[in-house]
């Protein structure tokens, strides 16, 4: 089977990390690489209240960008998918790679939850109970 | 160039959703040249088997479970050394989530490939507890088998 790699970016400090690690396994495991990156947009409750999303998505397409350039570095060469959620992005993530057809999702396992408590981050739980495909979740 | 894996642990159940994990680990271990270790855990926690069977395991029961699943992992060895894989097989007794993580991090494991058992389905939601305790408390990276 052919691996298509679904990797979940979002900028924090274990990105750079997630990106090398998963070069490295593409080039053990062969297939391809896609980055994707979920802008989470605040859930508003009141419809009057607009929210302004493009400051996010802007930075949605740096992350992106900064994680190609090191697919690039490492001699790979990777798509990017620069989504939308409401919400918890991990749904998002979730249906992507069904609609897809990815065979496997590769993130890490705390991401932005900064709490020295929180062992897996809500994104990565939300991926790993929902996903339909395998999922690797990477640590430290 | 570092090797992506060594030592990837595979905890098995026997269930039937086994032979997949099996599978995909077989298959990691061809590209990766990582070894395999198969772990089959007895379950003697009193109260996860209280909760399971509403009523306490009896030190009979265990050596029934032992009895039977114990071979478990050995088998799951010889179809990857067949395949010329390095691997091998233990038993270990104890809470399943727990024993797999702790010998985890014990024997430095820098892998484990366990199987999720469609946490959608009410029916099994219990059933995959253990893949979900383990992706929780890990300290290394995990691979959930779908």
């Amino acid at each position: 089977m052919v691996e298509k790699i679904l990797v979940a970016v979002d900028g924090s400090e274990t990105m750079e990390r997630t990106v090398r690690f998963s070069c490295d396994l593409v080039k053990v495991l062969g297939g391809s690489l896609t980055l994707i990156h979920v802008v989470e947009v605040p859930v508003i409750i009141q419809p009057n209240l607009m929210f302004d999303s493009a400051p996010l998505t802007r930075a949605g397409e740096v992350i992106l960008q900064t994680a190609q350039k090191q697919v690039e570095q490492n001699g790979l060469r990777a798509d990017t998918i620069l989504k939308h959620q409401g919400g918890n992005s991990g749904h998002k993530i979730v249906s992507v790679a069904g609609e897809k057809g990815f065979t496997l999702i590769v993130m890490h396992a705390k991401g932005q939850s900064k709490a020295a408590s929180i062992l897996l981050g809500s994104v990565s739980h939300t991926v790993a109970h929902n996903a339909s495909c395998s999922v690797l979740i990477l640590r430290p | 160039m570092n090797k992506l894996f060594q030592r990837a642990l595979v905890p098995v159940d026997g269930s039937p959703y086994m032979s997949g994990v099996v599978a995909h680990a077989i298959a990691i271990a061809k590209k990766t040249n990582c070894s395999l270790t198969f772990l089959y855990v007895a379950n003697v926690d009193p109260t996860s088997s209280y909760v399971a069977n509403v009523k306490p395991a009896t030190s009979l029961e265990v050596e029934k479970q032992r009895g039977s699943n114990m071979r478990i992992p050995e088998v799951c060895r010889q179809k990857a050394a067949a395949e010329d894989i390095s691997a091998s097989s233990r038993v270990e007794v104890g809470s399943p989530a727990q024993t797999i993580v702790e010998l985890s991090v014990r024997e430095r494991f820098d892998l484990i490939i366990i199987g999720s058992r469609g946490y959608s389905r009410l029916k099994t939601l219990f059933l995959g507890s253990v893949a979900d305790e383990v992706m929780e408390q890990a300290s290394c990276p995990v691979l959930l088998v779908k």
